[in-house]
C-alpha cells in the first residue's frame, strides 16, 4: 500500500515531485557526508596534532637523538593555504612551544618542558629534528 | 510550473511539507554541530606529559636500581641533570614534580620544581579512602609514585631508600592567530 503511493500516481508512473524529492534530499544527505569526511582533515585538526606529537617527542627524546616525522598530510594543507613552508613549523627555544601553523587565519603552539637545543629541517615532506644538549644555559 | 506541480499536487504535498524541511534541518544541524564540537575539542595529552615527566626523573636520578650518589652532592641541580627548562617550571603552572628521598621513614633530601598549588591540587584529584576520584576541567593530572632503589653510602654499605615522586601537568594548549 506505502510502496503504490509513494511510487505510483494514478496513471502507474512515478511522479516529477517524487524525482525531485528524492534528488534533493539525495543532495542533501551527500552535503552533509562531504562536510563529515572533510571536517577531520581542516587545519585545525592538523596543527594541533603535530604540535602536540612533536613537544611530546622532544620530551621523550634524550641527547643526540635525530628524528622524522612525516608531515606530507601538513605540508599539503599549507600548500593548499598558501602558507610558505618556512613558517609552517617553528620552535621557539626561548618559550619552549611548538609552533604550527598551516592555516592563514591562526596556529596551535604547545610547550615542552626539556631544555633541549634543537635544531630542524624539512626534508622534502619529512620533518627532521635533532636534539642536543644545551651549550649555553643562559635562560 | 515546477512550483505548481510541487506545492499544489495532492501527492506532493505529502512529500514536500514544512514539516520534512523541518527535520532535515535538524539532522543537518545536529549531525554539523556535533562534528564541529567533536573535532575543535582539545585532545587531551596531559597525562602522557606526567608519564613522560616521571620517566624522566626516575631516570636521570637512577641507574640500574640505584640511586646516583651526586643526587645528594649540596650542589646537586635536577634541572640541568634531567635536562628541564628551570624558568618554565618556576615561571609558569603547566609542570610539577617533587621528590623526596625516605631513609627508614625518614626524609633525606627533597626537590620539586613547579608552583606549589599544584601539590595541593594533586591531592584533591588523588583517590580518596572511599575510592572516588574527583576531576575537574582545570585540576592537571598528576602521577604519584613510590619507587625502591638502592644506594652506597661512604662507609660502602647498601643502604634501601625509598623514592617518592610526583609529577603533574596542567597543560592544554594554545591557539593564535599570527607566528
Amino acid at each position: 500500500m506505502i510502496k503504490r503511493d509513494f511510487f505510483n500516481n494514478k496513471s502507474g508512473g512515478i511522479t516529477f515531485p517524487t524525482i525531485i524529492f528524492f534528488i534533493l534530499n539525495l543532495m542533501f544527505f551527500v552535503l552533509l557526508m562531504m562536510f563529515v569526511f572533510k571536517a577531520p582533515s581542516g587545519a585545525v585538526v592538523y596543527e594541533q596534532m603535530y604540535a602536540k606529537q612533536i613537544a611530546l617527542m622532544i620530551d621523550e627524546a634524550k641527547p643526540l637523538m635525530e628524528f622524522s616525522i612525516s608531515f606530507k598530510k601538513g605540508l599539503e594543507i599549507a600548500e593548499k593555504n598558501e602558507i610558505d613552508k618556512q613558517n609552517i613549523f617553528k620552535i621557539d627555544g626561548v618559550d619552549n612551544k611548538v609552533i604550527v601553523k598551516l592555516s592563514n587565519s591562526r596556529g596551535y603552539s604547545f610547550k615542552y618542558f626539556s631544555d633541549y637545543e634543537i635544531n630542524y629541517y624539512f626534508d622534502e615532506d619529512l620533518l627532521i629534528l635533532i636534539i642536543n644538549e644545551r651549550i649555553e644555559n643562559d635562560l | 510550473m515546477i512550483y505548481r506541480f510541487v506545492i499544489n499536487k495532492k501527492g506532493a504535498e505529502k512529500i514536500f511539507s514544512i514539516w520534512w524541511l523541518l527535520v532535515l534541518a535538524i539532522i543537518g544541524v545536529g549531525i554539523i554541530g556535533g562534528v564541529l564540537i567533536y573535532y575543535s575539542a582539545d585532545v587531551d595529552v596531559r597525562e602522557i606529559e606526567a608519564k613522560i615527566l616521571y620517566e624522566k626523573i626516575l631516570e636521570c636520578v637512577s641507574e640500574q636500581n640505584f640511586l646516583k650518589s651526586e643526587v645528594f652532592d649540596e650542589n646537586y641541580d635536577i634541572f640541568e641533570s634531567c635536562y628541564l627548562r628551570k624558568s618554565l617550571f618556576e615561571e609558569e603552572n603547566d609542570f610539577y614534580f617533587k621528590i623526596d628521598i625516605f631513609q627508614n621513614s625518614q626524609i633525606k633530601k627533597s626537590f620539586s620544581g613547579g608552583g606549589s598549588g599544584f601539590e595541593k591540587d594533586c591531592g584533591i584529584v588523588r583517590e580518596n579512602e572511599k575510592g572516588e576520584k574527583i576531576k575537574g576541567k582545570h585540576f592537571p593530572i598528576c602521577l604519584d609514585k613510590e619507587e625502591i632503589l638502592f644506594f652506597i653510602n661512604e662507609k660502602g654499605e647498601i643502604e634501601q631508600l625509598s623514592l617518592e615522586i610526583l609529577t603533574a601537568s596542567n597543560q592544554i594548549g594554545e591557539e593564535f592567530s599570527e607566528i
